[in-house]
């Protein structure tokens, strides 16, 4: 055991920041660091600086256009380019639906879709939840029937982020009953530009549009879209949602954003003394810095645990619990440190082209939104109480 | 980075739980402190044949080397046997200031001794108990001729009650920094110029305080350079703490471990307790905190031996804050679980309960760790990345 980083690895966080560094464009860092809205050409210019780099995938095996990074390196890479302000990268392709189709799918399905996936010419979304469906996904109802050699699907997905940039989504569809609800569940690759699409948008607690409906009516997909076999899409959809749950913990924008929160508490005033100096808040920064502390170690633990390329056991679910928790802590005491100078609400100056004046002070304009819109967080990818069941019923074994 | 035991330190672990299973017991600790006994000879023999107590103690002074993580591995396995012993005391804190600062000849006639389990030291460092981390030094020792003479009192001393030689802090040079002009003396526990009192603490351990009346001590008694105790004492200090906090996650994993079980077998409403969301939910969260305590042992464990003080108190003070922030709410959680249960003095788990709260009053309280880690921090070269707001010009 030797958790010092070695010199090998000491060289590549100064490699990774070198590069990031060098060509992540810095109107794109700016927004990030300051909270303003990132646009899908601000993610697609970081997307093809790493896809050009050979780092776009870089967890994936060699052959699939990875680097065979270890969990050290993953780790290293994240906190390093997100320090810097990378945007982070849509996950929907590199993070969920790449690895299963890795994992489990046909050597056409790899050809047909890898490749435009890491060259960013193609972009993903999620369709798992449903109206009737959150937490207890399994009971999802939308149809898909076998005509001929296509797949017709009916039904209506929700909660599906950035859907309006997507030309693929993967769906959870039923295509049969069983005994038990999660038998007769088949995961479908779709055509967001296929007939019957559409997507209406919904507007969330910040005012920004970032998740939609999508409905589906009499699309068909043809049935060498089908991942893995039919009826057997539950066990592929557990398999996305452990890996999702690794990179859910985000440890890296998490530390960026604690530098923040400092920065903040330099500026911001409490009772006539930098807000840092104030006993209550240091306390409380640094209950949250040691949180973290003990967040990565985990991390870099878990990840150790489980090797490269392995599984994640469900002691996953420890690190999207506390990961998200950490997340939401940071921007409530971001706001906190604030105070009344994050009121004022202007979203068209966390825009592009923003030439007016911005009331309050500019970097704590989006800090309310950002507040609000990091409730999902512990909402998303499983419920914390979901976590809890699952660590519950698979590692204590109540 | 490197996550996984060597196979010299997983037979290590091994030995170490087959013979603590073998040699001590609940019963015997509980009688133990009944009969006001703080270590017994035949486990402090057996640790010592294991070669645990030259560990960690670097070979250049006799010991047999090792450092955070193979005093990590014995200190999580005395926890989870809640062992007596004085191997925090007499090794981690006093041994570790011989293995810092004394001199050949010193260290060949302490550090043997220590090593076979024939001598025991302790450290008399606490004087006042009412000011955390502003505590200032009012043991003196003065010079007459080549000797030199101790005067003072001494609270609080871990593994006092058995130590054959201490380590005392005392102050040699009249300074206003509290940190400055400490200097360390090695004295015999039979002098007769030296009275005290032994007593139990919450958990049944037993501690010692001192009157030093004059103790006349000669030049080979002084440990290190005169004036300069300070930067050894903080340095096993943190060691200690790092290695208390080990302590404390393998008498958490106990804790876990009893009140799972109690879940699964006690049956109300007709079902077993642990069918109940909100227990599990809670049972959950005590294995998280388990999680992330074992995460900050581990990592205090790599840096209490660093060469920096700066990533050594960071460490350190991070997993004592914690610690005890883990640890209230996994003791707590148990008792509750555990109904009434828990309330007696009767269950295994109350011993467990105690012993976790000592080490949350000892080696310094949450918001005193978290200051230290905040002030750290301030002082390291951290790096900024934020990029200063710059003002937006109204543009024409």
């Amino acid at each position: 055991m030797d958790i010092n980083f070695t010199q090998e690895e000491i060289s590549f966080s100064e490699e990774v920041r070198d590069f990031v560094s060098k060509h992540l464009p810095s109107d794109v860092s700016r927004k990030v660091l300051e909270h303003k809205r990132i646009s899908k050409e601000d993610v697609l210019r970081w997307h093809v600086a790493l896809y050009e780099k050979g780092w776009i995938v870089p967890g994936w095996p060699e052959r699939f256009g990875g680097c065979d990074w270890n969990s050290v390196y993953l780790h290293i890479f994240d906190v390093e380019s997100s320090a810097l302000g990378a945007p982070r990268l849509s996950p929907f392709g590199l993070n969920m639906i790449g690895p299963v189709l890795l994992a489990h799918g046909t050597e056409e399905q790899q050809n047909t879709y890898l490749p435009k996936m890491l060259s960013g010419e193609q972009w993903w979304c999620q369709g798992y939840s449903e109206p009737g469906s959150g937490s207890d996904l399994a009971s999802l109802n939308t149809r898909a029937e076998r005509r001929g050699k296509s797949y017709v699907v009916n039904g209506q997905k929700t909660w599906t982020t950035h859907a309006q940039w997507a030309d693929m989504i993967f769906c959870l569809v039923r295509t049969g009953s069983g005994a038990r609800k999660q038998e007769g569940i088949s995961m479908l690759l779709c055509d967001m530009h296929s007939p019957g699409i559409e997507v209406r948008p919904i507007l969330t607690l910040d005012g920004e549009h970032e998740v939609n409906e999508v409905w589906f009516e009499d699309v068909e997909v043809p049935i060498e879209n089908l991942v893995g076999e039919e009826g057997k899409g539950w066990s592929i959809a557990k398999f996305l949602l452990s890996h999702e749950r690794t990179a859910i913990a985000g440890v890296g924008v998490s530390k960026r954003e604690l530098v923040y929160l400092k920065q903040l508490a330099s500026i911001h005033h409490y009772l006539g003394k930098p807000a840092k100096d104030d006993p209550v808040f240091a306390d409380r920064i640094a209950e949250l810095e040691i949180d973290l502390l003990a967040l990565e170690m985990t991390v870099l633990r878990v990840a150790a645990s489980e090797g490269s390329g392995g599984e994640p056991g469900p002691e996953a679910s420890i690190l999207k619990i506390r990961g998200t928790e950490i997340q939401q802590r940071l921007t409530e005491l971001q706001l906190e440190v604030a105070g009344q100078s994050a009121l004022p609400h202007l979203p068209m100056a966390w825009g592009d082209h923003w030439l007016g004046e911005t009331p309050g002070a500019v970097h704590s304009a989006p800090l309310a939104a950002r507040y609000l819109n990091t409730r999902k967080t512990s909402i998303y990818g499983g419920t914390n109480e979901i976590q809890r069941n699952i660590i519950s019923q698979r590692v204590l074994g109540l | 980075m490197n996550f996984t035991f060597t196979d010299e330190q997983k037979l290590f672990k091994e030995g170490l739980d087959r013979f603590l299973e073998k040699n001590f017991s609940l019963d015997a600790r509980r009688k133990m402190v009944e009969a006001k006994e703080s270590n017994s000879e035949h486990v402090w023999t057996g640790l010592a044949s294991m070669g645990a107590l030259g560990v960690p103690v670097s070979e250049d002074s006799g010991g047999l080397g090792g450092a955070g993580i193979e005093a990590m591995i014995i200190m999580q396995h005395l926890g989870k046997h809640l062992v007596l012993e004085p191997y925090l005391s007499s090794v981690i804190l006093a041994g570790g200031l011989v293995d810092l600062c004394g001199s050949e000849f010193q260290k060949k006639v302490l550090i043997p001794e220590l090593v076979a389990g024939e001598g025991k030291l302790a450290f008399a460092h606490s004087e006042q108990l009412n000011d955390e981390g502003g505590e200032i030094l009012h043991t003196t020792a003065t010079q007459s001729g080549n000797n030199w003479v101790l005067k003072g009192e001494k609270k609080l001393i871990l593994g006092g009650a058995t130590a054959d030689r201490f380590i005392i802090s005392a102050k040699t040079s009249e300074t206003d920094d509290k940190s400055a002009g400490v200097t360390l003396f090695i004295v015999e526990s039979l002098d007769e110029k030296i009275s005290g009192k032994a007593y139990p603490l919450i958990d049944g351990s037993r501690v010692l305080d001192i009157q030093l009346n004059d103790v006349e001590l000669g030049p080979e008694c002084v440990l290190g350079a005169i004036d300069q105790g300070q930067s050894a004492i903080d340095c096993v200090n943190d060691r200690a703490t790092a290695a208390i906090c080990a302590e404390a996650l393998g008498i958490m994993e106990v804790i876990h471990e009893m009140t799972m079980e109690y879940l699964r077998t006690r049956k109300q409403f007709g079902s077993a307790l642990s069918q109940f969301q909100s227990l599990q939910h809670r049972a959950v969260d005590m294995f998280i905190n388990i999680e992330e305590v074992r995460s900050l042992v581990m990592h205090a464990a790599a840096k209490a031996w660093s060469e920096s003080e700066y990533e050594r108190v960071r460490a350190v003070s991070a997993a004592k804050a914690l610690t005890n922030r883990a640890g209230r709410l996994v003791a707590q959680e148990a008792i509750q679980l555990h109904g009434g249960m828990g309330m007696t003095l009767e269950l295994p788990l109350a011993d467990f309960v105690r012993r976790l709260l000592a080490i949350e009053l000892m080696f310094g309280g949450e918001r005193f760790q978290r200051r230290r880690f905040a002030d750290a921090a301030d002082e390291g070269s951290e790096k900024t990345v934020f990029v200063s707001p710059k003002k937006q010009w109204k543009q024409i």
